[in-house]
Formats: C-alpha cells, structure tokens, sequence
C-alpha cells in the first residue's frame, strides 16, 4: 500500500514536472523579432518596433550653426577643457565653442591658412586635448624621384610655441593620412599607403611603427585614455596605450562593422569620455549612434538611424564627438552639423508612423525618408527590408511573410514592388488606384508622363515607378539605321560578324547567359498576353534570333579571349555578387568600353547613372576620333519603348495611415529627392533631371587607363556630359513607356532553358516547348 | 442504497475524468484545426482580400484552372500509383526479414532514410539525378541513352522513387508490428493441416493484417503529402510538370495571394480526404 502511495505521488511529480517544462518549453518559444541579438537598443527599445506603446526617450536632433564659410572638409576635438574645436582645412581656421556647439568663435591659423590657399597642397591634421594643432602637408610641386612624398610637419603648441620637421616615412615614399592625440596628448598617425600606424614623438621629432593594418577601404582613427581604435573598414584595431600591446579581436564590433560598412554612409568613433568610461567606443553610423564596451558582448543602440539624418545616404558622417553624457555632435561631409542630445521626456518614436516594405535596401527611399522627417517631424517612417541577407531567407519566403500580414490587416502602408507579384497584388485589390492624385501632382510638378503612367491599366494606376535604367544601343549609323527591333539586330550581328569591320564580338557578350540576360528586359513583353498565355511564336522568335545573334557573337571569338573573359568574372565574384556583377555587364560604358579598346562593333546595354554616362560620353568621344558618325539610340527588342524600373512604389488599398503614405509617394517623386544621382536610377521627375544631370563634383577629375586590343595603352579624361548630350539623354528618356518585368521567375525559365537552345544543347521548338510548359504553369495558375 | 450512491459517484467521476482528460485537446484541434477550417470554408465563397459573398465563382474558378487540374491529376497519379507501390514491397520485405535472421538489425538499416535530413536527401538526389549526374553516368556507361531525369516526365517516377526510398522502412516496421501479433498457434495450426506457405500467408497471416493495413494505409497516404519537401528543394517551385504537386500549386498561390481559390481548393481536398477515409473505415468494419 505504501508502495502504490509512493508510486502514485511519484507519478504526480513527474507529471507536474514535465508540464512544468512544457510551460518553460512554450514560453521559449516566443521569439522576438529582433534577428540580431547581439544589437540590443537601449532608451529607444520602443522606437522602431511598436507604436503603440507610449515610451519615452529619444535622442533628438537638431541643426546647429556651423562657423562661418565652413564647407564641411573640417574635423571636431573635444578639449580637455570641455570645449569643442572645429578645424576647417579649407578656410584655415580653428573655431571653438564653449557651448556644445551652439556658437562658434572663429580664428584664423596662419600656417594652415598659407597652406590652404596654396592649390598644390594637401593638409590635415588633428587637435591636441590642450588646444595645439598638429599639420601635415605635402606640397606637390616639391615631388622628386628622391622624395616622391615630400610630407612636411607643423605642430603648433598651446602655448603658442611652433615646431617644423620632417620625418620622411619610409623614405619619403609614404605619407600620413590621419592624425589623432590620445587624452593625454599623444600623437598617433595613420599612414593609408602601407597600412602602417605610428606613434610620434614630438619633442624627439621621430616616428616609431607601431603596427600595422593589413586591408583598407576607410581609414579612421581614434584614441581615449586607454586604447588607440583604428578602423580600417573592415573591422576595427586596438593597441593597448598603457600597455603598448595589440588587443584581441573584437569580432562583435568587427561583424557590425562589416555590416554597417555596406551601407552607403561612412562610420566615426569617438572615445567615451565620462566616468569609468575608458573602455567605451562610441559609433556613428548608417544604422545610428552606438555605444560598445571594448570587448564587451553587446552593441547598445543609443539613437535610430532611421530617426534621424543617420540614415539619410546622402550624407556621410565624418566627425563625432561626445561632450557630455547623452550629448553628441555630429559633423557631416556636407558641412551640416547636428546634436544628438537624450530627450527623456520626447516619445520614443513619433506619434504617427507609416510603414513602407521592400524586399531589398533601397538608397532613394532612404533619401526620401530623410526628406520626409525634415517636412513632416512628426511622422515616423518604418522601412522594413524583407530581405536583409542575414538570415537565409530567400525572395518567396518573405513576400508569403508579408502576404500573411496583410491578409491580418497588419500590412505596411507602402510597398516597394520590386520582385514581387505586381499583377496578382493590383488584380487582388492590394493597392490602391493613385489616378486622381497623379492627375493632381501633374498639374504642378512636370513629370516624363510615359514613364510615371507606365503601369497604367484600365482600371487605374496602381503603381509608380521613380528609378528606372534606360536600355541603349550605340554604333555606327550606317548600323544603327538598320536596327530597330531584335529582328534587325539579329540580321544585323550576322552582317557584321561576315564583314570586314567584325572584332571580337558584336555586342561584346561571350556567353550565351550574357547575351539572354540583356535581351530579357527588351524582349520579354512581347511573350505574354493580357490574359496570361504564352505566344509560343513570338517566343520561338526571341529565342531563333537569340542564337544568330549568338552565332554572329561567338563566330569571331578567339577561345583565348573566352578564357581571358571567364577568368576576369571569376576574379570579380571574388568582390561582387553575382546579381551585382551581372548589372556592371549589362551596364552600356561596359559595351563602349569594349568598342573604344576594339573588342566590340557595337554597345548595347542599360544606362543607371549620370557616373556611367560620364564614362559612355568620354569614350564616345574617344571612338569619334576614328568614326564620325556614331549614333545613340534607345534599345528596342521584341517591345519597343522599354525602360527598366529599379524602383516602384505602390499604396495599399488598406493603409493605415493613407494621408502620410501619399505625402511620402509625393516626396519620393519630388524635385528634392529624384535630383540626387544615387546610382540606383534615373528621375521620373522632369523637373529634376537638371540638377540630377549636373556634375556634383566639378573640382575633381577622373581619368581612365586601359589597353586595346592592338596593345595600344589609351589614358582617357573622364569628362561630364555637356549640355547637348544631356538634352540627347532628356529626349531619348521622353520616349520610354513600356515597363520591363522585375518579376524574376519567368527570367530564370527563360535564360535557363534558352542557354541550352542558344548552345545547340537542346532544338528550338523542344525549348519552346519546355519554357512554355514551365511558364504557363504559373500563368496559369 | 449506498452502493448505489458510490456507484454514481464513481460514474460521475469517471465521467468528469474523462472530460478533463479530452478537454485540453478538445480545446486544442478546435482553435487551431476546426475553427480555421471553418473560416477556410468561409473564404471559400467570399473573394480573396476585399471578403465580398461570391458564390460559388472560387469553385467554378478552380476547376476551370488548368494548373489545379494538372496538380490534382498528379497528385492523385502518385497516391495510385505510389501507395500500393509502397504497402506491396514493405509487405513483401516486412515478411522477408520477419522470416529472416538479424530483425532487429534491419530494422534500424530500414528506418535510416528517415533520419536522413531533407537537406542531404535533396542534395544526393541533386547529384544523382542531374542530367550529368551518376545515372546518367552509369546508364552511358552500360550504352545506354541519357535521360533528363528531372526535366522530362522520368521525374513522376523520380518522385515516386523518393517517396518509396523514405517510407519503406517505416512502413516495414509497422507491418512487422502486425506480423509479430498473428498468433504462432494459428500459423502451426494450418501447417499442420497441410496448407503451403503461400496458403498460411493468404489464409491466415493476410485476414490477421487487415486491421494493421488500415492504419499503414491512412499513416502512409498522409506521408504521401511530405514527398513535397523533395520535390520543391530540387526542382523549385515550377518544377517539371509531371511533378506539379497540389502542395506547390498551394504554395505558389498563397504568394500570389489567391486566398480565395486556396480557400475552395483546400475545401475540396479535405471532403475528398475525409470521404476517403469513411468509405476505408467502412470497408474494413464490413469486412470484419
């Protein structure tokens, strides 16, 4: 009887135990959303995750006057007095403020003047925690065989007292390229050529190596008490002050940095400078300001990028400082500079939020997001990106996660539809018909009608594009007179590859993919009904004159040249993905390219910056020295009029916040955000392809080496388009009103099995037969 | 008087027990099984996002679909085609190995493909039936023609083969199960009257296993639907048409956001599905 009693309470324990578990078990299950757990956002936790809960503090932003004539090539010091210096290289002055930046008293530096206004020069330099002033300059008209970087030094003390020396880095064959003095006043330079970091002692006047950084995209350094940060843009380097040893790995602060370094904008540090704070980086970057524990295990966010000019691509953060605990000044490339101090009592995030979704980052919408805070501050843009590459998700996983929070009404306000389901989401009722507020934006804002109404349909317009690349074809005229559609280009590769005037390739493709992935966009419209069948016999005539095209290609092509090609990709997937890698081959400066070294007869391709058409107008220029007549002239397939988009936008039928996500539609389309050339596409604004065609930087040039295919070297200016090639581009662009199709999965069908009819692996028809099967599966569907 | 009093306590109790007990899976299957599947129901006459009353338009849509036909003729190809594949040969092997020496053994070699994680599974597949892949290897080897094993209609069998390789050892452990439970009295019993092996089997072990067979049968047509995981890690989502599964068409519609015909499709399925089922059980209740 005991026994069974014993028994029976065991049984009840181990029962009570085992739910118990369970329970335990369930509760773990609730994951957070957050997929880096490592990132943890302090103050703001709230911020960028739910509006609903009213919390409090935020670092807010605000614009402060800089000094006057300052353009943003400067640098800011905290001195150990509290103050704050501002060094502007340009002017030659030092500004201080002994108000966090909110005024500026302003002197000038004579020595950095004199050198400023001498054109040959190149300064920099940094500001002791005392006040004096460490100069580095090279003049250039000084450079000899002997002394190929003839760097100079000037370090003016505190106390007024100047000292001017040389230290001839290995020789004179290397220079400083950043400067900082630790909190107790030593000098560290950086010099970018070798990598190599060195301490200076400026009493002895010498340098001592201390270490040295093995990669560089960026440079940057930065010293508290204790330690010397140097980030190389790949990760970040410490050596112990006091100890004069380098620090372990920090790869936490590593992986972040790798992250944050894709972002378009730069990354600063500044050393934490409060109490028991020896330890503590702080970091600005695309994704906000941060604050890290050297070797510690977490990377506390202190400010949202994405509520603040952080975010914005457009500007690039060059110098922080923190002056006291929950302040931070933030000076831009631009010159603009901002304070970030923590406002306990300001709602985490502000009151009303709209959400806009796309699969992938997108620069212009960052810009218009920037845009968007400035004019409305009391909305908050969510930009959710469904696709970060972190977490193994591919295309098909996150639109089924954005479908079901639609489906529960809790969908985002704005879609950017790239890659996504366009037709099923405007025939479904996902978005809203934006007819009547187009019609309204036309009457004060001019846009390129063709492109903007591109998507319009009977029923309304539903969706926007507001990047968009532009296929070309340029060449002789006597052949570019006789192309106009795939046909004619077809006729015309083989006339070429036959005559006398034939180079390695026609169009400059060496694999049947290449060619089939610049075809595609041009051609693809013509294959698909309204009613979602396949003609079978426009496609059999895509792929028929696909493979003359091919065969006009490859007739020419020397095996040796093909090798030399599949080595060079290879090469470059070392540094690009393939999707970026198959963009730069399709780009037509690429083409030109090939057509001024004598490769290719003809360049054909998609046009995406005002930076590439630089490069296309140059070597136009180049190619006109031996030919007289080159023509440019839009691209026309099997469809005729095609432009690509690189980004749309459409609002949800069911948006939360419909009157704030418009707004934004109309910024995203407004004259401030569509002039800035982001490299992701050109304005559907019309009004902004003036300042979008301008060249931002006049002061500085690019040239460009290459060899031909005779082994003659060609050095080349790259010089801006002038205003009658950019009234050409204008005309071309106001032609354009077919969309391409961004939905990827017809494409792969497409080139994948046309590979193998273009390479004889497979006969036409049976290729037709098989994409037409896979194809009208989904059409059908 | 008493007795009585205690006899209705302890029904009362029992039944109280009994209730408490099924409750919390009661609860369970309503809310995440029927309460959905009544919505489904609903969505079914309603269209996909804006929730208007259509009628019954999302059943005309869906049989009128070329690609819920081909899918729903495919599907239905395989569980002809593969069930009886699949209870025939782990009968045959179940009856081998039970007869055999080392059971124990086989049983473990047998349940290997399970452990196999898809991702292995899918990749071996890969390798194996790629156009220039081991087969195809070995078929030129021996002079024989190359065949587009996943891009021609091989691939129906190509799915068929998968789903048998996955599920046989499974299936063989549980008709071993119902082979161990034939009393060996019964067996000796019909030798001794004179009856051969084949006749013991049909006679005496076959009539013995019926009841098992409903359960390996519904066990193995549900797994049926789990072939799906291979066929989509190796040919995507548009694979071969031949291998065109309901489970894909799904799945490509709920990216589309066809919630309406998922809606009506999923309907259908389910009625045949439980249908099935009903006429299964009653069969077998009729028979013994």
């Amino acid at each position: 009887m005991k026994r069974s009693s014993r028994k029976k309470y065991l049984r009840k324990g181990i029962s009570a135990l085992l739910a118990a578990v369970l329970a335990l078990s369930m509760a773990g299950c609730g994951g957070t959303e957050k997929q880096n757990n490592d990132i943890v956002s302090s103050k703001e936790t709230a911020g960028t995750n739910d509006i609903s809960v009213t919390a409090k503090g935020r670092y807010t932003e605000t614009k402060l006057e800089i000094p006057q004539y300052f353009q943003g090539k400067g640098e800011m010091t905290l001195l150990s007095d509290g103050n704050i210096l501002l060094l502007d290289w340009e002017n030659g002055t030092k500004s201080i403020s002994k108000d966090k930046g909110m005024s500026w008293e302003s002197e000038t530096v004579q020595e950095l003047k004199q050198l400023a206004a001498n054109g040959n020069v190149e300064v920099g330099g940094a500001a002791a925690p005392d006040g004096g002033l460490f100069i580095y300059y090279i003049d250039w008209s000084e450079s000899t065989e002997e002394k190929l970087f003839p760097e100079k030094y000037i370090y003016l003390a505190a106390d007024g007292s100047k000292q001017e020396f040389e230290l001839g880095l290995e020789e004179y064959r290397s220079s400083v390229s950043r400067a900082v003095f630790s909190a107790d006043g030593r000098l560290f330079v950086a010099d970018e050529n070798d990598g190599k970091i060195y301490e200076i002692n400026l009493q002895g006047q010498s340098a001592k190596e201390l270490f040295s950084v093995e990669q560089i995209r960026e440079l940057s350094l930065c010293a508290g008490s204790a330690q010397l940060a140097v980030l190389d843009g790949y990760s970040v380097n410490f050596y112990d002050l006091n100890s004069g040893e380098i620090t372990a790995e920090d790869k936490l602060l590593n992986d972040f940095i790798k992250e944050q370094s894709s972002k378009k904008t730069g990354i600063v540090m500044c050393p934490g400078t409060g109490e028991g704070e020896q330890e503590v980086l702080y970091l600005a970057s695309a994704g906000g300001i941060y604050r890290h524990v050297i070797g510690g295990s977490v990377m506390e966010q202190l400010a949202d990028g994405a509520l603040n000019n952080l975010g914005d691509p457009t500007r690039t953060p060059v110098s922080m400082v923190q002056p006291e605990e929950g302040t931070f000044l933030i000076l831009y490339d631009n010159g603009e500079l901002y304070s970030y101090v923590y406002d306990a009592e300001a709602s985490a995030v502000p009151e009303e939020q709209i959400t806009v979704y796309s699969l992938y980052d997108n620069e212009t919408v960052r810009r218009a997001i920037s845009i968007f805070r400035e004019k409305y501050p009391n909305v908050f843009v969510k930009f959710e990106i469904g696709l970060t590459g972190e977490d193994g998700m591919t295309e098909n996983d996150a639109i089924r996660n954005l479908n079901t929070e639609i489906l529960s009404d809790g969908g985002p306000d704005l879609l950017l539809l790239d890659g996504m389901p366009v037709d099923s989401y405007m025939e479904k009722g996902i978005l809203a018909d934006l007819s009547d507020t187009v019609e309204a934006w036309k009457k004060e804002t001019n846009f390129y009608e063709g492109i903007l109404e591109g998507y319009r349909q009977e029923s309304g317009l539903y969706v926007l594009p507001f990047r968009y690349d532009i296929p070309l074809i340029g060449g002789a005229e006597e052949y570019l007179s006789a192309i106009s559609d795939l046909k004619t280009l077809a006729d015309t590769a083989e006339q070429i590859a036959d005559s006398a005037q034939a180079k390695i390739t026609v169009l400059n493709t060496y694999t049947a993919e290449e060619l089939l992935e610049r075809l595609y966009a041009i051609c693809e419209g013509a294959w698909v009904t309204e009613d979602n069948t396949v003609k079978e016999q426009a496609l059999k005539e895509f792929l028929t004159d696909a493979k003359r095209i091919y065969t006009a290609e490859q007739k020419n092509l020397p095996a040796d040249k093909k090798e030399e090609h599949d080595e060079l990709i290879a090469n470059a997937l070392n540094y690009y993905s393939e999707e970026e890698m198959k963009k730069v081959m399709m780009e037509i400066d690429q083409g030109v390219n090939s057509q001024m070294v004598g490769s290719a007869v003809l360049a054909a391709g998609y046009l995406g910056s005002m930076e590439a058409f630089r490069t296309f107008v140059s070597e136009r220029e180049k190619i006109a020295e031996t030919m007289d007549n080159y023509q440019l002239q839009i691209w026309n397939g099997q469809c005729e009029r095609v432009f690509c988009p690189t980004g749309i936008v459409g609002l949800c039928a069911n948006a939360q916040n419909p009157e704030y996500a418009l707004k934004f539609i109309e910024t995203l389309l407004s004259e401030e955000v569509q002039q800035e050339d982001l490299g992701d596409g050109f304005p559907v604004n019309r009004d902004a392809f003036g300042i979008f065609t301008q060249n931002p930087e006049p002061e500085y040039g690019y040239s460009l080496g290459v060899m031909t295919e005779n082994g003659e070297s060609i050095q080349l200016n790259l010089r801006w388009a002038n205003p009658s090639e950019i009234e050409e581009l204008n005309q071309l662009i106001s032609l354009l009103n077919t969309p391409a199709e961004t939905n990827n999965l017809v494409k792969d069908s497409v080139i994948s099995i046309g590979v193998k009819a273009l390479t004889g692996e497979k006969e036409i028809d049976e290729s037709v037969e098989e994409i037409v099967q896979k194809i009208s599966l989904q059409l059908q569907e | 008087m008493r007795a009585w009093k205690k006899s209705c306590r302890k029904y009362r109790f029992n039944c109280r027990s009994r209730v408490l007990f099924l409750l919390p899976g009661l609860i369970g299957v309503s809310v995440f099984v029927l309460l959905p599947f009544l919505d489904v129901g609903k969505r079914s006459f309603q269209t996909a996002i804006t929730g208007e009353f259509c009628g019954v338009d999302n059943y005309v849509t869906i049989f009128h679909n070329q690609a819920f036909l081909l899918a729903l003729g495919n599907t239905a190809r395989f569980v002809a085609v593969g069930l009886p594949l699949l209870l025939a040969l782990s009968l045959f092997l179940a009856c081998m190995i039970d007869r055999g020496i080392h059971a124990r053994w086989w049983k473990a070699v047998y349940l290997f493909p399970m452990a196999v994680p898809t991702a292995t599974v899918v990749l071996i597949w890969k390798l194996l039936f790629h156009q220039n892949g081991v087969l195809n290897g070995l078929i030129n080897r021996f002079g024989g023609t190359a065949v587009d094993w996943l891009g021609s209609d091989a691939s129906f069998w190509v799915l068929i083969f998968s789903y048998l390789w996955k599920n046989t050892g499974y299936t063989i452990v549980l008709w071993m199960a119902g082979l161990h439970s034939v009393p060996v009295e019964r067996k000796e019993a019909a030798r001794v009257d004179g009856a051969s092996e084949r006749q013991c089997f049909f006679y005496v072990v076959l009539p013995e296993l019926k009841p098992m067979l409903y359960t390996i049968t519904v066990l193995s047509f549900l797994n049926s639907f789990k072939v799906f995981r291979e066929a989509y890690l190796v040919a995507g989502a548009y694979p071969q048409q031949k291998m065109y599964l309901l489970q894909h068409l799904f799945n490509n519609w709920f990216t589309n956001l066809e919630m309406d015909k998922m809606a009506a499709a999923g309907v259908c399925i389910t009625v045949v599905f439980l249908v099935g089922v009903i006429v299964l059980q009653r069969l077998w209740d009729r028979k013994e």
